[in-house]
């Protein structure tokens, strides 16, 4: 079986920055795959080197078997759609979500607008009474959903999502957390889903990568990490992090 | 014996172009040793001053001084066309006006080292975009500790900040409150957060207090809604698919 995304010695490099030293990992076809880390280690690089939106130095990245040339093509982005982290920021504050779903439509020639709009509105819980909003109408969940919706509307089958949850407050989080993974089975999409919170990694995703500073710490099953079968500490410190706030633990190195 | 800060029936409303919005609707509690909520009729006070009543001027002496709140958004709270360094000056001699330029400088590289900034003479001379968020953080907290606050309320100050980070944070402010006695109003949503950080905690929903106990016993409240709020977090180990929801029932709102 071919992985459905192979990534192999992933290099960037921003103006002399070394942001990812040498990256590589398997996403198979229908599995979420998790990166976690604390800020600054990388994980973001990863999606973003992916879609196309940092500078590679080296290394290389396949989808399906294929393998990715300099620039995307079109087909590229119609398989690998992208989540961000603040959907404050990811929406058009002049656009209506009618017009938001409408540009990826437009860029890919995709005709039934009208038909897909209303179904991806309603595939993300929203229904067509938001259609006709602006994004500062809407609250933090609603503006995901709307984002998420917009990835949708292409009908991708790698979904790259980065923190898709950080913003937003424990109830928020969870009702948009069930709707991913509801998406997920029933389009049998594959998941490459960043976060700093390692119990939404554990509860989202199959595998996942610890990484630090540019680079891989180790590759777990959920599985071992739940079980706190770990073999690097600066994994251990983070599940302890994880646990809440403790007065005897000093963490810093 | 008198508490630190009172609030009693507190009432907060905006009125917007699509009516009146009741953002705080009768809020009562009391912070400071002894822990016993002292009820006096529509009162907030700070250290016995009535905070309703009390001049202009001595408010602003109050801010910063005797009262200082760290902002959730380190990175838009913080000054963009100062210097790090100026804007924890600025706050010191804001509020002692005998101290000069060269000590005020060295108290704020101090703080800055207090607050576990590894290079402070360097971050001193740097502007806010010029740091992570942590560290923006960190600096903002240097700044509101410099002029020694007795009260500090902290709106969302690790939100933004990865697990590791937010625990260094964390105890910076346990190590405050310990060895100052400092009073601290720690705002989150992040519930496992609260229960292991804090001592008291007050549930709020739609302006209102829902419950209030102890941190300890975060995990047998009784209220719906904090049961639920508890309930729908993602949990290591845990398997249950979906995760539960929290129906927001009318009456809560009430």
């Amino acid at each position: 079986m071919t992985a459905m995304l192979s990534i192999e010695g992933l290099k960037v490099i921003y103006h002399g920055f070394s942001a990812l030293k040498g990256v590589s990992f398997d996403v198979e076809p229908g599995e979420s795959f998790g990166l976690v880390g604390e800020s600054g280690s990388g994980k973001t690089t990863i999606l973003r080197a992916i879609a196309g939106l940092a500078p590679i130095a080296s290394g290389t990245i396949a989808v399906n078997g294929k393998r990715l040339g300099a620039r995307r093509d079109k087909a590229f982005y119609r398989r690998v759609q992208m989540v961000f982290q603040d959907p404050y920021g990811s929406l058009h504050p002049r656009q209506t979500v009618d017009r938001l779903l409408q540009e990826p439509l437009a860029i890919h020639g995709l005709g039934q607008g009208e038909q897909r709009i209303q179904q991806a509105l309603d595939e993300v819980g929203l229904g067509s009474g938001f259609r006709f909003r602006y994004s500062h109408q809407l609250s933090g969940g609603q503006r995901q959903r709307v984002a998420i919706a917009r990835a949708l509307i292409l009908e991708p089958t790698i979904l790259l999502l980065d923190e898709p949850t950080s913003a937003l407050d424990a109830s928020v989080q969870a009702e948009v957390l069930n709707l991913l993974e509801e998406i997920r089975g029933r389009r049998k999409l594959t998941y490459l889903m960043v976060s700093h919170d390692l119990a939404i990694i554990t509860h989202m995703c199959e595998r996942l990568m610890v990484m630090q500073s540019g680079e891989a710490v180790e590759n777990l099953d959920v599985s071992q990490l739940a079980a706190h079968q770990v073999t690097r500490s600066y994994t251990r410190n983070l599940l302890k992090a994880s646990a809440g706030f403790d007065r005897r633990t000093r963490l810093r190195p | 014996m008198t508490s630190l800060l009172e609030v009693d029936d507190l009432r907060v409303t905006f009125p917007t172009r699509t009516g009146v919005i009741e953002a705080v609707r009768g809020v009562s509690f009391a912070l400071g040793a002894p822990p016993q909520a002292v009820v006096s009729a529509k009162k907030l006070a700070f250290d016995g001053i009535d905070l309703l009543t009390a001049p202009a001027t001595e408010r602003r002496a109050l801010r910063g001084k005797r009262i200082a709140m760290i902002l959730q958004d380190a990175k838009y709270s913080l000054d963009p066309v100062m210097t790090i360094g100026r804007q924890i000056v600025e706050t010191l001699r804001t509020h002692e006006k005998n101290v000069n330029k060269a000590e005020a400088t060295e108290r704020a590289i101090a703080m800055l080292e207090a607050v576990q900034i590894r290079d402070p003479k360097r971050v001193f001379d740097l502007h806010p975009h010029e740091v992570s968020g942590g560290m923006g953080q960190r600096a903002m907290i240097a700044m509101m500790l410099i002029a020694g606050p007795e009260l500090m309320i902290a709106d969302e100050p690790t939100s933004a900040l990865d697990v590791t980070v937010q625990l260094e944070v964390l105890s910076i402010l346990d190590k405050l409150v310990s060895e100052r006695g400092m009073g601290l109003i720690f705002i989150s949503h992040d519930l496992r957060l609260v229960s292991s950080f804090c001592d008291r905690v007050i549930v709020m929903y739609a302006g209102k207090v829902m419950e209030q106990l102890k941190a300890s016993e975060l995990v047998s409240a009784q209220h719906p809604y904090t049961q639920g709020l508890l309930d729908c977090m993602p949990k290591i180990g845990a398997d249950r698919h979906p995760l539960p929801v929290l129906s927001r029932k009318p009456e809560w709102a009430a």
